[in-house]
């Protein structure tokens, strides 16, 4: 074997990287969602805000966000409500209560953010988990996981969302529990067959024959070959979890109503677009946000799945 | 190839037929109106709207003001409000007069009228309604104080008569324990002396026993309809009401009609100055109802009802905030587009206080009176009326609204005045400095609200950012009404806005809020008891309306706004806008079934209603054009193209 042949044989992740990089339009969504990304972690840096001054000072902590918002737009004056968008210092206008609607969509990041990523916390270590262990060992466990699953799967997953949140009460943490543990489901079936089939492959047998343990052949030869499933999965999910905010949150049920997300701005603002002058910029920059994002997020996850397909590898 | 382009051209032609046919017949002469309603058939009917649909139709059960206000059109009781009279005054309505008070006012003897009869339905026999008589009131008064009713009223009347706490009591072990009342069982102080005499013994004076036998609450309930319905009885009301049940669709209609064995009541022909002005005598004497039937639709939204109200198909309408500008002027008169229409704006104050309440048993709020202070100081009421209520409201100092007697309008509550410097240095003084307490941790409340509505959490919201800006911070929680009721008896909330909405004229309906004995599940929700403003209310409730009650009243108001167990947010300006074809319209504060009074002069309805909704056929036109151009378009580009094939 020489050496030109060893640098030609790339890692399925190198090839599939090299493959998402010819797609511009992929290119271009990766670096709409890494933006949003950044948005997002720029909302967890802390910032140490002084009010008031003399001995009636305060020390208020904020984050990135709005100690930017501060410094470039100013701080939310009650008596500009309802500022058409391009009018002053409010490049999207603001709400009711003068808060800039930018401001609010940029803030919105953090929740979505927040959500997908507690929410993929839960969700995929639970699909992975079912889904391996019932596609792995089959049988009794197989029957039971797969029992389970289709029960959760029967329920209306909206539906289902309603109840927990009504048990739970509202709040950004038991939205992702909420939805942790109702999302795992659909994983949960791909990685059961895809395990099913891997655990019939040459290798794993190979592997078994030299006397690798259950645990060995699970953790390091089916493990690393299922996740680009779930790479796939969570970028597909991740718009998803994001519209199910915005969907609960329209309804009331969802995050609590001082965290500014998408899904409250167009909630509450979806009185304001009947209003007789129609107030629409709350809305549009609510949606506009989640759109964009959403677009982005399943037109990436598209051109990920075809990158990581070996079927369609085309030299 | 040629042969399958022809049935495509010959497909498409039929499409942009059916279209431009069916575009014509839908405005051909048989569809050519919007008008959502049945032809009427020369009945009088009057068109309403209704937010959702009732909480079921049994008057003991009607506490909110969308049921009370149909079960009222329904059922009778023993009283009623004077239609015109303002100061609001009662009158006889089951009763034959007004009630026989014994010296010691423990005793009052209520004549009922004689020849009433409840409405004809299959639970009596034969079908024919019976007549009403003093043991129907009994019946009645005990199925509101049992809680196997799930009666909202029980407050009304709990510790008033003698033994019927008891009755009560039995009937919250009972309701526990799935079992049912024995009706038939006497109760000492509520008796029907003969079949037209009802008598009330009660445990200590209650002057306001008169407003309460006014209610819905206590109105006659037919013992043979209860029995007969069962569960379903709230969905099969049998009263003695001007109106009975026509048709009941739930989240559609709800529609009543003239009751035909409805007693002999008349237009009354008294009123206040200004009343013979307004157009309000000329139904004197008329009798009653006057409209044959009431058509109310339930619409959940307010953008549909506005719009039917516009067209003319509602005869009136609220405006809500986010339609105000376009029916209201900034100097609050009618634009001109509605005053062309000839509609009418009559603004009246509403008998309501809303206010942020603290749970007076919280270990963080109800023991800091500087905090709760400090807090009333940073809650900007002017914004709120500004952004909230269009200007249709008057900043609260007190419990007590304009209108009732012990309102006091030059009363200015020291804590009640927006200042946020005198508010973080009031908390400061609460041991909180700029919002951080003793254990250097930044206070935090919890702030609920009963509604997900938009309007509810843009509302805590402001209280969130008006908190924010003295330091403190709000965690709002939203619930649902049953829910936020749930918190409020169980006492586990800690800061909440409600509002009361008056039952009857006496300011002891709204001084019982703050009365230590009616804490939660009563209706004194923040739980304050104070053992001074306690005995001046045993005092003041006693009393007859002088300067004495008034002098007693202005102490107790001064005390609760130095305790400040309230926030007290605002009074509500009520902006109705009527159609000039209703007849007899008189806004009046009290829930109660005044729809029998509502005059329409349906022809002025129609010609308006075909005036204002005439179909556009220049945007049918339009279409038409389009859909002609496109099929030209097509069919020469068509033509145009090559033939090509192999």
């Amino acid at each position: 074997m020489n050496q030109d042949r060893i640098r030609e044989a790339r890692s399925l992740w190198a090839e599939a990287w090299r493959r998402l990089r010819r797609n511009r339009l992929a290119m271009v969504c990766l670096a709409v969602i890494s933006l949003y990304l950044a948005l997002g972690l720029l909302g967890f840096v802390p910032v140490r805000q002084r009010q008031g001054a003399g001995e009636a000072a305060t020390v208020r902590r904020i984050d990135l966000v709005d100690w930017a918002f501060l410094k470039l737009v100013g701080p939310t004056d009650r008596e500009e409500s309802y500022v058409p968008p391009l009018t002053g210092r409010h490049l999207l206008g603001t709400d009711i209560m003068g808060t800039d609607v930018l401001y609010k969509a940029v803030k919105g990041v953090r929740t979505a953010v927040v959500l997908g990523g507690l929410t993929a916390a839960i969700y995929i270590p639970l699909g992975l988990l079912f889904g391996i262990v019932a596609g792995y060992f089959g049988g009794l466990v197989d029957d039971l996981i797969v029992y389970v699953y289709s029960t959760l799967a029967c329920v209306p997953g909206i539906l289902l969302l309603i109840a927990l949140m009504s048990v739970m009460g509202k709040g950004l943490v038991q939205l992702c529990l909420a939805m942790g543990v109702t999302s795992w489901v659909g994983l949960c079936r791909l990685i059961r067959g895809e395990t099913l089939k891997l655990r019939e492959s040459d290798y794993v047998l190979a592997a078994r024959a030299v006397g690798a343990g259950r645990a060995r052949i699970i953790l390091r030869h089916i493990l690393p070959n299922l996740f680009h499933i779930v790479i796939i999965s969570f970028t597909l999910g991740f718009s998803g979890i994001v519209l199910s905010e915005a969907v609960l949150s329209y309804i009331g049920v969802g995050v609590e109503a001082t965290t500014i997300s998408w899904g409250t701005m167009i909630s509450m603002a979806r009185m304001e677009v009947s209003r007789d002058p129609s107030v629409w910029w709350h809305l549009a920059g609510g949606a506009a946000a989640l759109f964009v994002l959403v677009l982005a997020l399943n037109v990436f996850g598209d051109a990920l799945r075809d990158a990581l397909d070996p079927r369609l590898r085309v030299e | 190839m040629e042969g399958r382009r022809a049935v495509r051209k010959l497909l498409l032609c039929k499409v942009l037929a059916l279209g431009l046919g069916g575009s014509v017949l839908a405005v051909g002469p048989a569809g050519c109106s919007n008008d959502p309603y049945p032809p009427a058939e020369g009945k009088k009917v009057l068109y309403a709207a209704l937010g959702e649909d009732p909480h079921g139709l049994d008057p003991v059960q009607a506490g909110d003001t969308l049921s009370g206000g149909i079960v009222a059109q329904i059922y009778d009781s023993l009283y009623e409000y004077h239609y015109l009279k303002r100061p609001y005054e009662l009158k006889p309505c089951l009763a034959a007069s007004m009630p026989q008070v014994s010296d010691d006012g423990l005793t009052y003897t209520i004549p009922v009228k004689q020849g009433v009869r409840f409405q004809d339905d299959p639970c009596f026999a034969g079908g024919t309604g019976r007549e009403v008589t003093a043991e129907d009131f009994v019946y009645s008064i005990k199925r509101l104080m049992d809680m196997g009713n799930e009666p909202r009223g029980s407050w009304l009347l709990k510790g008033k008569v003698v033994g019927l706490d008891a009755w009560y009591d039995e009937s919250v072990e009972r309701a526990a324990a799935g079992r049912k009342m024995d009706y038939g069982r006497p109760i000492e102080g509520l008796n029907a002396l003969d079949r037209y005499t009802l008598q009330f013994k009660l445990t200590e004076p209650f002057q306001q026993l008169k407003y309460a036998l006014e209610m819905s609450y206590t109105a006659a309930v037919p013992r043979e309809a209860v029995e007969y319905y069962g569960e379903d009885f709230v969905n099969h009301p049998v009263g003695t009401g001007p109106f009975r049940l026509k048709e009941w669709r739930k989240r559609w209609k709800l529609i009543l009609e003239r009751n035909p064995t409805y007693r002999d009541d008349r237009y009354p022909s008294e009123g206040e100055p200004g009343d013979a002005e307004a157009g309000l005598f000329e139904a004197a004497g008329m009798r009653l109802p006057i409209v044959d039937e009431v058509h109310n639709t339930i619409i959940g939204e307010a953008q549909p009802a506005w719009i039917l109200f516009k067209q003319g198909y509602l005869e009136g309408s609220g405006i809500s905030k986010d339609h105000f500008e376009e029916a209201i002027t900034p100097e609050k008169e009618l634009t001109q587009e509605f005053m062309r229409k000839g509609v009418s704006l009559t603004k009246f104050p509403e008998m309501v206080v809303y206010y942020v309440a603290f749970n007076m048993e919280d270990p963080v709020v109800g023991a800091n009176k500087a905090l709760r202070q400090a807090m009333s100081l940073a809650y900007d009421t002017e914004w709120r009326i500004e952004h909230f209520a269009n200007g249709r409201a008057i900043s609260a100092q007190g419990p007590i609204p304009p209108g009732m007697f012990g309102y006091a309008p030059d009363l200015r509550n020291p804590y009640k005045q927006y200042d946020v410097e005198r508010a973080r240095q009031r908390l400061a003084e609460a041991g909180y400095p700029g919002g951080v307490g003793p254990d250097g941790k930044r206070l935090e409340i919890t702030y609920d609200i009963g509604s997900a509505e938009p309007a509810a959490r843009q509302s805590a919201l402001a209280f969130a950012r008006d908190m924010g800006e003295i330091g403190i911070q709000v965690k709002v929680v939203t619930n649902t009404w049953a829910e936020f009721l749930k918190k409020t008896i169980d006492r586990r909330l800690q800061v909440f806005s409600v509002g009361w909405i008056l039952d009857y004229p006496d300011p002891e309906n709204f001084l019982q809020l703050l009365y230590g004995p009616n804490k939660a599940p009563g209706p004194n929700r923040s739980n304050y008891d104070n053992p001074e403003f306690n005995r001046l209310f045993e005092q003041m409730k006693a009393m007859e309306d002088g300067p004495e009650r008034l002098a007693i009243i202005k102490r107790m108001v001064d005390i609760v706004v130095e305790d400040a167990p309230w926030i007290p947010s605002i009074h509500t300006v009520s902006y109705i806008l009527r159609h000039r074809w209703v007849g007899n319209a008189k806004a009046h504060a009290m829930t109660g079934g005044y729809l029998k009074y509502r005059d329409v002069d349906v022809e002025l309805r129609q010609r308006l209603r075909r005036e204002w909704n005439r179909p556009n056929y220049w945007s049918l036109t339009a279409i038409l054009g389009v859909l002609l151009a496109m099929a030209m378009i097509l069919a020469v580009f068509r033509r145009a193209a090559p033939t090509g094939g192999p």
